[in-house]
Formats: structure tokens, sequence, C-alpha cells
């Protein structure tokens, strides 16, 4: 793995994690999905879509690798350490065989259901965007900017953008400067 | 990121689209430490610069307000 894998894989581990970690609007997570994907420049499948696209018993592995690699300093253990009170779901969907799309079952996302983070099961899935998400995307047809919008507002959906912007962007910047003795430290183990 | 998650902008191409004024203060809202690389864009202007027909990017290894033409790896350049 490089420098910039690894750099790539925590910042988007970190990602994931903070928005499974905080769930949206009583755990809905189509309308987490909806607001940190195209309205942000990020695929389409948010953060669920992709943890049942990659596989989320690969996700959880990733995550463990990276609380064992990174130092004990990194913010990315304060939503990534093993014994995060919201790992008892994913625990669960992995033990019952959910473990995204390649199961075959489904893992967040199962047909026509959806995960309630909240009290973790299932309900009929969402197909509705919300309004930031839909106003972003008329935005973007128009060729517009679309990350001020996300902000700018007091509806809980912006609070909600801002703080996910906040720690992914901080993140991504303390990932710069590295020691050169750290990241020798990282690529080494 | 752009390579390898798909995004259709980089962490810092976002930090250069709001500003690191404000990514700073949204960052201090959440709760988190402002990084140096931050702050430093905050004092000396985006991580990415156009300069002279050339895209520049701010560079940690010497000083940090010295920018550098951008050098993707081979493998990424071959994308």
């Amino acid at each position: 793995m490089t420098r910039q894998d690894f750099w790539a894989t925590a910042l988007g581990s970190l990602r994931c994690k903070w928005v499974w970690t905080r769930p949206l609007n009583r755990g809905c997570i189509e309308h987490a999905d909806a607001l940190m994907g195209r309205p942000m420049g990020i695929p389409k499948t948010g953060v669920f879509g992709l943890y049942d696209m990659i596989g989320v018993d690969l996700m959880s592995d990733v995550v463990d690798t990276l609380g064992d690699i990174l130092p004990e300093n990194d913010v990315f253990h304060a939503v990534g350490r093993s014994n995060n009170p919201a790992n008892a779901l994913i625990d669960r969907m992995i033990s019952e065989g959910f473990t995204g799309l390649k199961s075959g079952k489904g893992g967040f996302y199962r047909e026509d259901q959806a995960l309630d983070l909240t009290s973790g099961t299932l309900r009929p899935r969402i197909t509705e965007l919300p309004a930031l998400a839909q106003k972003a995307a008329n935005a973007q047809q128009d060729g517009l900017e679309t990350l001020p919008m996300m902000i700018e507002g007091a509806e809980p959906h912006h609070q909600y953008c801002r703080n996910f912007l906040g720690r992914v962007l901080a993140y991504a910047a303390a990932l710069i400067p590295m020691s050169p003795a750290r990241r020798k430290t990282l690529m080494t183990r | 990121m752009k390579m390898g998650f798909n995004w259709i902008r980089g962490p810092f191409e976002m930090i250069d689209a709001l500003g690191a004024d404000v990514v700073i203060k949204l960052a201090q809202d959440a709760g988190c430490t402002i990084p140096q690389a931050l702050q430093t864009s905050a004092e000396h202007g985006p991580f990415y610069q156009v300069q002279e027909g050339t895209l520049m990017v701010r560079n940690f290894d010497q000083t940090a307000s010295q920018l550098k033409p951008v050098q993707l790896p081979d493998r990424h350049r071959a994308l």
C-alpha cells in the first residue's frame, strides 16, 4: 500500500465511520446517503450504499486494521474504535450474513427495505430525496457549486453537513504534513 | 480520493471551494483541533492555484507558502 493509498483509506474510512456513528434524522440512511453523496461530489452510493458495495465485513476489517496501525492520538479512534456502541449492529449484521450486495441478502439496504439505525429494525425504503439534496441536484444540473448551499442554513440537514465537512476535511488536512518518522512507522507495520 | 474512491473533487479541492477560513469554522464548531495545513491555507491562499497556465499545489516539504507544479504518481497519470 502506498502512502497515497493509506491516506485515502484512512480518510474514506473515517468518513464512513463518522456518518455511521451519527445517525441522521432518526437513523434515516437514505437521507444520509442522499446528502453525503452527489451534493458533496461523492458517488451516489453515499456511505451506507458504499458499505453494502464493499462489504460490511470487509469494511469492519479495514477499520480494525486502521485502528491497529494509526497512532494512539489519531482522531480516527474516536469513531473507529472496536468498542464503539454503534458496532453492535454491524457485528450482528455480519453474524447473520447481511454483509452487503455480495451476500445476496443485502446489508443496510435489502430490496425494498432499509435498516433503521436507531432501532436496528427494517422498515420500508424511503425513496424521496430530502429537500436539501433535491436543491443541490437541481443546482448541479445548472452547473452551479453546491458545497456552500449544503452548509448555509439552519435546518438539521445543514448542521449535519457542516459537522460532516468540518470533521472530514479537517482530518484530511491533519494527514499533512506527516513527519517522515511517523510516515515510516505507518508504512512498515 | 478521486482515483480510489471516485470522488469528483479531492478533499483539498473541496477546502478551496469552501475557503479554508470557512472550513476552520466548521472544524471548530465540530470540536476538531485545527491542523496546521488548514491554518496555512487560510493565511497564504488555496491549496491549488493556477499560475501562468500551470496548476500549482501548496507544498509542505519545505516552506508552507511554497507552491509547486502538480505531479501525479505515474500510475495515476496513466489513468
